[in-house]
């Protein structure tokens, strides 16, 4: 054998060790970081029409928490599951106190009729379902072969389109703000305009959600819309 | 479509070149590549400071041509795989994404994925057998995907994108003038392509290059 061939042999096996460290400290995943508790997944997302609330200052609130899928025979809410109404006194306790912190002067739902409107309605409602996604995997990856693989997978199976596929389920909240302009209405469509509408949803952990999370959500719904309390003072 | 097929004419004339170059002219190395976006200084893209923290994961391979022993210059191509990401917690400053009229909170994970493929050109200080710091060129293509996972969706986009990387090292000899231990640090400016802005990191690799 050529010896700078002989040689070179020899110097490659010097290179097993720290090129395994190499490989091994690298190849972790493409997506190294993951979700490690259902609180992790709770999502606020707030929308506005207008920024300029300095039109409105007072409101009116019913003291109910609408379960939006309570008609179990709604098409639409196939995949509903019972929602939990011991939170809602809290619920509406905090978003009242928010409204308040805003300059907002509520109004008794029962002294509002045609002649003494609110400026806004203030509706909160609810639902549960139950959701279900299909993930692709890369095989070999950072998941390794968790629980969550149909009975039967395991590290015998190998890819055949790219990656592996799970199906996951898991139980979805949604917490929904609306306030709506009573006079600010399209008569040919029969719609009111909501002005602002917050949207807070996330996984239910095993017992559900907590007083934590829920404050936790409002509060951030009325911290990330500053412009709220822009002409209530 | 383009872009694509000029990297494979690249990589096809350096494959070509480098047939006709003699075994032991070529230094092969393997690296591992740290990176880091925003917390040095130049770093930043179009957008916004996508991923802060620093990164330990990556990898590349190194190969560069040597006319003779000693020689002042080298050419050759690189390959690697940089994985940056960050996990920002509820409530921290950047994890609320605004858009027009919108503002969405949550717990977000951020991936940046990238895959630079180069041709390289470097210029080496000192003479053979001791350590050589050179600095060096690179151009060719990145692959850079980007995703955000905030609760349970995932907003996910990738580009091809042409780009540059100065670089800057040493080489040192390990035991003997054939093994040597490659030490660099590269600015990857990958330029803005399909909407997306330009990307900017920095990689701190090191590895062991043989002939």
């Amino acid at each position: 054998m050529d010896k700078r061939f002989a040689g070179l042999r020899t110097r490659i096996g010097l290179l097993p060790g720290p090129v395994t460290v190499a490989f091994v400290l690298a190849c972790g995943a493409c997506y190294p970081d993951e979700i490690t508790s259902a609180d992790e997944t709770d999502v606020v997302l707030t929308t506005r029409r207008t920024e300029d609330f300095s039109p409105y200052s007072t409101y009116a609130m019913p003291d109910t928490v609408i379960d939006i899928c309570e008609d179990a025979a709604d098409p639409e809410c196939e995949d509903a599951l019972d929602v939990d109404h011991s939170y809602d006194a809290q619920i509406l306790s905090q978003v009242a106190a928010r409204m308040q912190a805003y300059g907002f002067q509520r109004v008794p739902i029962d002294q509002v009729d045609g002649a003494n409107l609110p400026d806004l309605f203030v509706l909160v409602s609810v639902f549960a379902t139950e959701r279900t996604a299909y993930t692709y995997y890369p095989w070999w990856g950072w998941w390794g072969w968790g629980g969550y693989w149909p009975p039967g997978w395991g590290p015998g199976w190998g890819p055949g389109y790219g990656g592996s596929v799970s199906v996951t389920r898991w139980d979805q909240g949604t917490l929904e703000i609306d306030m709506i302009d009573p006079i600010d209405t399209d008569v040919e469509q029969q719609i009111f305009h909501v002005q602002w509408a917050a949207t807070m949803s996330g996984v239910m952990g095993r017992t559900g959600f907590d007083t934590a999370r829920i404050d936790r959500a409002i509060d951030q719904a009325f911290d990330q819309s500053p412009y709220l309390g822009g002409g209530a003072d | 479509m383009k872009m694509i097929r000029g990297m494979f004419v690249s990589l096809a004339l350096i494959l070509i070149w480098s047939g006709e170059a003699k075994a032991q002219d070529w230094w092969w190395g393997i690296m591992y590549e740290m990176s880091a976006t925003s917390s040095l200084p130049g770093n930043s893209n179009m957008d916004f400071d996508f991923i802060e923290d620093f990164s330990f994961r990556g990898i590349g391979i190194e190969a560069r041509y040597l006319p003779e022993p000693g020689a002042k210059y080298s050419f050759g191509f690189n390959a690697s795989w940089n994985v940056l990401n960050e996990k920002s917690e509820f409530g921290t400053d950047r994890n609320t994404i605004s858009l027009s009229r919108t503002d969405v909170t949550g717990t977000q994970l951020r991936y940046l994925n990238s895959v630079p493929l180069m041709a390289n050109a470097s210029y080496y200080f000192g003479g053979r057998g001791g350590i050589r710091p050179f600095i060096g060129i690179n151009a060719g293509t990145y692959y850079i995907e980007r995703r955000v996972d905030i609760g349970v969706s995932a907003v996910v986009e990738d580009n091809w994108h042409f780009g540059w990387a100065p670089d800057a090292g040493i080489v040192v000899p390990l035991g003997g003038p054939e093994v040597a231990m490659l030490v660099m640090a590269r600015y990857n400016w990958a330029f803005s392509s399909d909407g997306s802005g330009d990307q900017k990191y920095w990689g701190f690799n090191i590895g062991i290059a043989y002939r």
